[in-house]
C-alpha cells in the first residue's frame, strides 16, 4: 500500500464511527456567536465613549491652562463646557449587558500549588499550567449536556469527590467530568496527567460565588 | 439569519467535525473547537455567507481555532531532548479509537500536514502556505508521519516515497 493510499484510508477510518451533535452545535455556537458580537459591538462603544471622554478631558484640561474666560471662548478646536457628557453609542441602542454575558471570570477557579490558570471566557474555557509538564483545559458547559457528555466519554470509568459531589472520571479521554450545579458543570481534560493525578487536582477546583 | 445559519451548520457539520477530531485526535476537544468555529462564522455571518466558498471559509477557519488553541497551549510546554519512540503496535489496528491513538502520538504539525493533506486534498503548495512552513517540510512531515503511523498500525508493507504535488 503505498503512502497515499494508506494515509487516506488510515485518516478515513480515524473519522469514522463519529456522531456529530449537529443541535447542540447549533445552539451553543449562536449562543458563543452572540456573545462574540455583544463584545465587539460593546468594545466599539466603550471605545467611542472613550474618545469622546478623553477629547472632553483635553478640552478641559485646556480650559483650566487659559488665563482668561474670553481665551477659551475663542479658542478654536476645543469643546467650551469643560465637563464631558455621556453620548449616545454609534449603534443608536443603549448598551445593557444581557444576563448571560460574562462578568470577568470563570464559575470555577483551580487554586493548587504549582498551578496557573489562563480564562479564555468566549470559550467557556480556562487553560491551566502545573509543575513539569502537566497541564489541564478546564471547561464549564451547560448542565443539561452532561449525562450526554458522559455517555461519549471512553475508557475505565471511576468516581470522585469534586466540586461538592461526585465526578465521573474516564481514563481513555484522561478526563473528570464534575457534578452540575446550577446551569453548569466542568470537565476537566488532563494532559500528561495520570488519573490519579486528575482525581487529585480536581479537589483543588472550586466553585466561585457570582460567577458566570 | 439564524435559518440560514442552522441550514449551513446542518449541511456542513458532519464534516467539520471529522476533520476536527483527525485534527486533535481527541473526541472532546474536536467537538469544543467546532464549536468555536461555527460561534466564530456566526458572528460574522452576513460576510461569511456572501463569500464565494462558505465551506471552504469554514474548514480554513477550524484550522485557524486549532493553530490557536495550540499556541496557547504550546506557551506553557517545555522543549524535550527526544521525541518519545512511539509504544508498541496496536493489538487491533481497526477502530477509530485506535487510529486517533496512533494520530495522538504524532506531532501536531505533522497531524495538521497530514489531515490538510489527505483529509482536506489540499496541495503541497496550499498546505505550506496555510502553515507557514516551506513545501520541503510539508513533504518530509508527511513522509515521517506515515512511516510512525505504519509502525504503530503494524502496518509492514514498503513505504514509497511521501505524495508530490
Amino acid at each position: 500500500m503505498n503512502d497515499d493510499t494508506f494515509l487516506t484510508d488510515t485518516l478515513a477510518r480515524g473519522a469514522a464511527d463519529l456522531t456529530t451533535p449537529v443541535d447542540e452545535i447549533v445552539s451553543g455556537s449562536i449562543t458563543a456567536g452572540r456573545r462574540i458580537r455583544r463584545r465587539r459591538t460593546t468594545g466599539a462603544v466603550l471605545g467611542g465613549i472613550a474618545c469622546v471622554a478623553a477629547v472632553g478631558a483635553a478640552s478641559y484640561g485646556v480650559s483650566t491652562l487659559l488665563p482668561e474666560e474670553k481665551a477659551i471662548q475663542e479658542s478654536p478646536g476645543f469643546a467650551t463646557g469643560g465637563t464631558p457628557t455621556e453620548s449616545p453609542s454609534p449603534t443608536g441602542l443603549p448598551v445593557t449587558p444581557e444576563k448571560e454575558t460574562p462578568k470577568g471570570r470563570a464559575p470555577v477557579v483551580l487554586k493548587a500549588d504549582g498551578w496557573t490558570c489562563e480564562v479564555f471566557l468566549v470559550d467557556d474555557k480556562m487553560w491551566c499550567q502545573g509543575p513539569g509538564k502537566a497541564a489541564a483545559s478546564v471547561n464549564w458547559r451547560a448542565a443539561r449536556e452532561r449525562a450526554m457528555f458522559v455517555s461519549k466519554s471512553t475508557g475505565a470509568h471511576t468516581t470522585t469527590p469534586m466540586l461538592g459531589g461526585t465526578g465521573d472520571v474516564f481514563a481513555g479521554d484522561m478526563v473528570a467530568i464534575g457534578p452540575a450545579k446550577g446551569k453548569w458543570f466542568i470537565t476537566f481534560h488532563g494532559v500528561e496527567l495520570t488519573v490519579p493525578e486528575i482525581n487529585e487536582v480536581v479537589t483543588h477546583v472550586a466553585w466561585q460565588r457570582n460567577g458566570k | 439569519m439564524t435559518s440560514d445559519f442552522t441550514e449551513f451548520v446542518h449541511e456542513t457539520a458532519a464534516r467539520l467535525h471529522r476533520t476536527a477530531v483527525l485534527l486533535t485526535a481527541d473526541r472532546h476537544l474536536a467537538e469544543d473547537l467546532v464549536q468555536t468555529t461555527y460561534a466564530r462564522l456566526y458572528a460574522s455571518w452576513r460576510r461569511v455567507r456572501r463569500a464565494d466558498n462558505p465551506v471552504g471559509y469554514a474548514q480554513v477557519t477550524l484550522t485557524n481555532v486549532y493553530l490557536s488553541h495550540r499556541r496557547l497551549r504550546r506557551s506553557g510546554e517545555l522543549p524535550v531532548d527526544a521525541t518519545p519512540e512511539p509504544t508498541p503496535h496496536l493489538e487491533s489496528p481497526d477502530t477509530a479509537m485506535d487510529v486517533l491513538a496512533a494520530l495522538r502520538e504524532l506531532s501536531p504539525t505533522d497531524r495538521t500536514v497530514l489531515v490538510l493533506r489527505y483529509w482536506e486534498d489540499r496541495s503541497v503548495a496550499e498546505t505550506a502556505r496555510d502553515l507557514g512552513i516551506s513545501e520541503t517540510a510539508v513533504r518530509a512531515r508527511t513522509k515521517r508521519a506515515a512511516d510512525r503511523l505504519r509502525v504503530r498500525l503494524a502496518d509492514h508493507s514498503p513505504i514509497p516515497d511521501a505524495r508530490t504535488p
